[in-house]
């Protein structure tokens, strides 16, 4: 049985590419445990990827495309009013502002294209779920989503689990469950807008239960990534203490720095704290990656890799300094992003 | 009509070649789970290979149940026929411990009850999900049969244990299946709604009237968005949103439209939605228009927008120039270019347009 995993991305720009530096890191990865690539990795998992960013930059480019014309348009009668109106547009798609912030505020604060977005991607999911289903009623599925991602993927699965179309349509965490849920660098509470996400319908149970949506969850942190802090997904015995107990819910915090975007999902999954639970669940299998060799892996993976350690120290005391208060706000995010990107 | 002996050698030739080229089913050879295992760990790499080529229960299954269940998972079964199907399966497991030997205690720990199970199809699906190699993992009934093989001591006993882990998994998979396939019209059906859903809210981001920012946020802010799938609006406020448009008037000099900077001061557009198309539009908006007057000098005027269906918009706008009070009409760009194509009827419209 091969399992399905969707990727979700974050924030920015994202072409109909987007994933392939993802696959190409996860076969990598794979590639170097011994047990778990002695069999093909497609024998495995395979991985299709989740895009949501064209309905956000193509709203932004008609901004920027429409704000040049009036503008031009503007010259000639000299409507001061206009121009001041749409000027400001003109770079509209242009610079971090636009392509990664301008992602966030667009989700969080215009419901209109939250919908949009949150519809799109269970779309895109509940399509290849119900093609594979069709195939083999056994067929099983994960979600890793990233930074923005982890709020879209959410939003989307608990309105797939929940939503109840007219004539009583519904789809049920009791007949289709996730295997997995992996949020990384997860910002969904910070974010969190029409579903509480501690207790939507977003929360790993037993095979049995039929109200929560995966069988296990996993969220992971990095220590000093300034955007998973306000707000954080942190919850202890969550969604209660038998569930932990369990292992379906893992709460994972790393601290490497191998890479100045310690937010970026390619610096998180390189972490073996990271990838060996998500090899682990994609095959279904724990003992694919023994604990000698999870063992030996967290031992060889250096903290900060082929940074030199003065550069290293500096960037993470750069990061301490920058570091938002818990009870931070989404708000928040717009000095975050000055201070992270910025300097 | 006579058989000849060429064409008895051609169908045979045609025979040979066929069983030559035609690639034997892999599962059938793979999927044998009979095969001896010397230890505990190599029970549970046969199990493990079994299951994930879908041996067990899946696609690949070749067992006699599996055979039997076939059409009814590849084809489209009704209620009947899925409650026959689970009521096979159970009573295929009658031999199996765990499953079959107590499985009115099994379906009790369940919560259910035999008729519950089969006609009802109480038992989510996903109940069935074996994580690993354990079915019902961390409910008092769980049945982890990894640790059951690892428990064998030699070849007899872990090749025994393997054919029955193999069982229990085939069974399992057997019931998810079935259970699963019972949904597939729902899902379906579900699926159906949610790329219509998507569909409509691309039109509405993407062909409805275009919104700036401030438009969008005063909209998103009249939206009632829940934490379900919610679709999208029939209507759209129009605030302070600029355009261009093209202007016709008496005065101009040579007839001909003349660009136009609008601002529409406030609106609204509303339609209908007939599957993924936004029909029956139709709205309004007051608006302020700036035309250049030539020698840098702009001429500012007021007036009213109507949106017409495709999207097109036409309007009136009246500036006050000291007892020589200026009237146009306001169009959008495919109109003009409409008339533009056809001369007669631009004359015939200019000449409404003088009359104002």
């Amino acid at each position: 049985m091969v399992t399905r995993l969707f990727v979700v991305h974050g924030m920015g720009v994202f072409d109909q590419a987007w994933v392939k530096p993802v696959e190409q890191q996860i076969a990598e990865i794979y590639g170097s445990y011994e047990t778990l690539s002695s069999e093909a990795q497609e024998t495995r998992f395979t991985i299709h990827p989740i895009r949501y960013d064209d309905i956000l930059s193509d709203l932004v480019k008609k901004w920027q495309t429409d704000a040049a014309a009036i503008s031009k348009l503007s010259e000639g009668v000299s409507a001061s009013s206009a121009e001041a109106l749409v000027g400001w547009l003109k770079t509209a798609g242009e610079g971090f502002q636009w392509t990664h912030a301008a992602d966030v505020l667009l989700y969080r604060c215009f419901s209109d294209v939250r919908e949009a977005v949150v519809v799109t991607v269970a779309n895109q999911m509940l399509k290849v779920i119900n093609a594979d289903l069709k195939k083999n009623q056994d067929a099983r599925w994960g979600v890793l989503a990233h930074s923005l991602g982890t709020a879209v993927a959410h939003d989307s699965l608990h309105a797939l689990w929940t939503t109840e179309f007219d004539s009583g349509i519904k789809i049920s965490p009791a007949d289709v469950k996730a295997a997995f849920v992996m949020m990384v660098a997860n910002v969904s509470r910070v974010l969190e807008t029409d579903a509480d996400v501690l207790t939507s319908a977003v929360q790993p149970g037993k095979a049995s239960n039929k109200v929560r949506g995966c069988l296990n969850f996993l969220t992971v942190r990095h220590a000093l990534d300034p955007f998973t802090i306000p707000r954080m997904f942190d919850p202890e015995e969550w969604p209660d203490a038998e569930t932990v107990e369990q292992g379906r819910y893992q709460s994972i915090r790393v601290n490497h720095f191998r890479e100045r975007n310690i937010h970026g999902l390619k610096h998180y999954l390189s972490h073996p704290a990271v990838h060996v639970p998500l090899m682990r669940l994609l095959s279904d299998q724990k003992s694919v990656i023994s604990a000698a060799e999870e063992k030996k892996a967290l031992k060889d993976f250096t903290g900060f890799g082929g940074t030199p350690p003065d550069i290293a120290t500096a960037e993470l005391k750069r990061l301490e300094l920058m570091q938002p208060a818990r009870a931070d706000t989404w708000a928040k995010l717009r000095s975050i992003w000055d201070a992270y990107f910025g300097a | 009509m006579t058989i000849r002996p060429s064409n008895i050698r051609l169908a045979l030739f045609l025979l040979a070649a066929w069983l030559t080229l035609t690639p034997r089913p892999a599962e059938a050879q793979s999927c044998d789970g009979t095969k001896p295992v010397a230890t505990a760990a190599e029970g549970v790499t046969q199990v493990r290979a079994l299951n994930r080529a879908g041996c067990l229960g899946g696609p690949a299954c070749d067992s006699p149940i599996c055979r039997r269940l076939k059409p009814l998972l590849d084809g489209a079964p009704n209620r009947q026929q899925i409650s026959d199907a689970l009521r096979a399966v159970l009573e295929e497991a009658r031999t199996v411990a765990e499953i079959g030997r107590d499985r009115e205690s099994l379906l009790a720990q369940m919560g259910l009850s035999l008729a519950q199970f089969v006609d009802n199809r109480v038992a989510a699906a996903a109940a069935w999900t074996l994580e690993g190699l354990a079915l019902f993992a961390d409910e008092p009934h769980e049945i982890d049969l990894e640790s059951r093989l690892e428990n064998c001591s030699d070849s007899a006993s872990c090749t025994l244990m393997s054919a029955h882990a193999q069982r229990v998994i085939e069974l399992a998979t057997l019931f998810r299946r079935t259970l699963v396939k019972a949904d597939e019209g729902i899902r379906g059906a579900f699926s159906k709604q949610l790329e219509l859903l998507d569909k409509r809210w691309r039109a509405y981001l993407g062909s409805s009237r275009g919104q700036y920012p401030w438009e969008l946020a005063v909209n998103s802010a009249l939206y009632r968005k829940t934490a379900q799938f919610d679709a999208p609006p029939t209507s759209q406020w129009i605030f302070a949103h600029p355009g261009a448009a093209f202007e016709l008037s008496r005065s101009s000099n040579d007839r001909q439209p003349s660009e136009s900077l609008l601002l529409e001061v406030a609106g609204l557009y509303r339609w209908s939605w007939k599957e993924e198309k936004m029909r029956q539009r139709w709205g309004g908006s007051v608006t302020m228009a700036w035309r250049d007057a030539g020698e840098g000098r702009q001429k500012l005027g007021y007036g009213a927008l109507a949106y017409l269906p495709r999207a097109s918009t036409i309007g009136y706008v009246w500036r006050p120039q000291d007892g020589n009070d200026e009237h146009s009409v306001v169009l959008s760009a495919d109109i003009v270019k409409f008339l533009r194509g056809t001369d007669g009827i631009r004359e015939r419209f200019m000449g409404a347009s003088d009359s104002k």
